[in-house]
């Protein structure tokens, strides 16, 4: 992984290739607007935050054909956002298709701009009622953040209270509505699934909370197999359909670490225990088995049974589209509704099965390894 | 089947995928997804394409040979209970409606040789839009929570 850059204290941004271009200029589609005007209230108020913090920290990272470069207002915010992607950690030249400023009041003294819109503004998935007709504001009530992105610019603001407000959740699978919309393009798109493989091929591990994609991710890393994500990949149906890894993490509800003995003593400080799950660092514990990419070969739909053997059996097209496309785009602020019709062309040219998960999983790896290259060779 | 019976779908709040000769609905503002299997993903079309259940009734009589009335029904029910589910906007609420007429009590699960449209209803992802509206706001005002 390329070692971080670490700006010289100021306004580190200008420090940047991305910065050092004048920005876009106003077209019909960025005239100033509410959400824009607070927008740009957010970014200069990073600035401050940044001045105030010894600089900004910036980090790159490399996602399919994308590179998205964070800037961190300070180094407080580093380890809790970072930590989950710092496998997508990358070196090179080239602009950034997206840059994302982070920051946070409590470490930088910097307090954020009134919010220009009430409680009750807030609607499902913490969109903002009155925004997101050009810029995306989402507001988490789960801890007090807010993020924002501008599509036309493809600058992004995260604000948090504080870095000890950053819930387990969130470093778990850290930013996930401003990297739906800095990755998103027609045919890619972030979709809720877990994803393992073999050799540069693996499956899709679709279902719902609970349904044991993190158990049969973590068995498959376990067992040799790349690991790319527990819960959410990038997903790219433009040629090849592949996915990419977003998270080097995985979450296991407490108890869950009796069915994957392969880290079951490895968890160490991951062992949080926070709350309702568990945090496991897979790329700290399988550095080589963490990858960026592999073509999905087969989609896979775990579930879990309470008794007969593990197994399993194909189902159909439009099964794999009802498990993986509703979660995917409602538990996402303001759903990119193109993305169904990728997740459906995905499933309609791959075979889908279900994974019953019985009382003895130790055969998953094999069952996934079979699949895989039954996928290649078809 | 009254003539200004009209439907269309609000791509707004409602996005669909047919696959394997099911559609896959889901309603963005509600939650809910759905599987319309059976007869239901030819309604489907052909309401996207006529907007009307005299038009669908009419195609479909042509396609299948199926003159039975009980197909007006089935299509008419199953319109109705897409409207129900927000999955269709009714432009014109159709005269039989607003009469309170019911539909008979003859099944039409075996109208003529159209297979039955089953609709089915998911409600299990309701929980991600889940509304917690922030009401306390402390004296400083907005953002600061109490």
């Amino acid at each position: 992984m390329a070692r971080p850059q670490v700006a010289e204290p100021g306004i580190a941004p200008a420090s940047s290739p991305a910065a050092r271009r004048p920005p876009p200029a106003p077209t019909e589609s960025s005239r100033p607007t509410r959400g824009r005007g607070y927008f740009a209230e957010l970014e200069a108020a990073f600035l401050d935050a940044a001045r105030g913090a010894g600089g900004s920290f910036v980090r790159d990272l490399s996602i399919g054909p994308c590179r998205v470069r964070l800037h961190f207002a300070g180094p407080a915010l580093v380890d809790p956002l970072f930590r989950a992607v710092a496998h997508l950690g990358a070196a090179g030249d080239g602009p950034p298709s997206a840059s994302v400023c982070l920051w946070d009041s409590a470490s930088t003294g910097v307090r954020v701009p009134p919010f220009p819109w009430a409680g009750e503004d807030i609607v499902a998935r913490g969109e903002v009622r009155g925004y997101g007709d050009d810029v995306r504001v989402v507001y988490e009530p789960g801890f007090g953040g807010v993020t924002m992105f501008d599509p036309v610019s493809r600058r992004g603001v995260f604000w948090v209270p504080g870095p000890e407000r950053v819930p387990w959740y969130e470093r778990a699978a850290p930013l996930r509505p401003l990297l739906s919309w800095a990755l998103a393009a027609p045919g890619r798109h972030l979709v809720h699934a877990g994803a393992v493989a073999r050799d540069g091929a693996g499956v899709l591990l679709a279902g719902k909370g609970g349904s044991g994609k993190s158990t049969v991710a973590l068995l498959c890393a376990g067992a040799g197999l790349d690991y790319l994500g527990d819960d959410y990949v990038l997903l790219s149906t433009e040629q090849t359909p592949t996915a990419f890894s977003l998270y080097g993490t995985a979450k296991l509800a407490p108890g869950g670490l009796t069915r994957v003995p392969a880290v079951a003593g490895a968890t160490g400080e991951d062992r949080g225990s926070e709350e309702e799950k568990l945090v496991l660092d897979v790329g700290r514990r399988f550095p080589d088995r963490v990858k960026g990419a592999a073509a999905v070969k087969a989609v896979v739909l775990p579930r879990v049974a309470t008794e007969g053997r593990t197994r399993a059996s194909r189902v159909s097209a439009a099964e794999a589209l009802r498990t993986l496309a509703p979660s995917s785009m409602l538990q996402l602020p303001y759903a990119q509704r193109d993305s169904l019709a990728s997740m459906a062309a995905l499933v309609a040219g791959r075979p889908a099965y279900a994974l019953e998960l019985g009382p003895d999983v130790s055969n998953v790896p094999g069952l996934i390894a079979d699949l895989i290259e039954a996928g290649v060779r078809a | 089947m009254a003539s200004a019976e009209a439907f269309r779908i609000d791509s707004r709040k409602v996005v669909h995928e047919t696959i394997d000769g099911e559609v896959i609905l889901i309603h963005l503002e509600t939650g809910n997804y759905y599987s319309l299997d059976g007869g239901g993903a030819e309604i489907w079309e052909l309401v996207q394409r006529h907007g009307s259940a005299g038009g669908v009734v009419e195609e479909l009589g042509r396609r299948h040979g199926d003159t039975d009335r009980r197909l007006a029904v089935t299509v008419r029910g199953l319109l109705h209970e897409l409207a129900v589910e927000g999955l269709l906007e009714v432009e014109d609420p159709p005269v039989e409606d607003r009469n309170g007429e019911t539909v008979p009590d003859e099944s039409p699960d075996g109208a003529g040789t159209f297979p039955r449209p089953v609709l089915t209803r998911y409600t299990d992802m309701q929980d991600f839009l889940l509304v917690d509206p922030i009401h306390e706001v402390a004296d400083s005002g907005w953002p600061d929570r109490k």
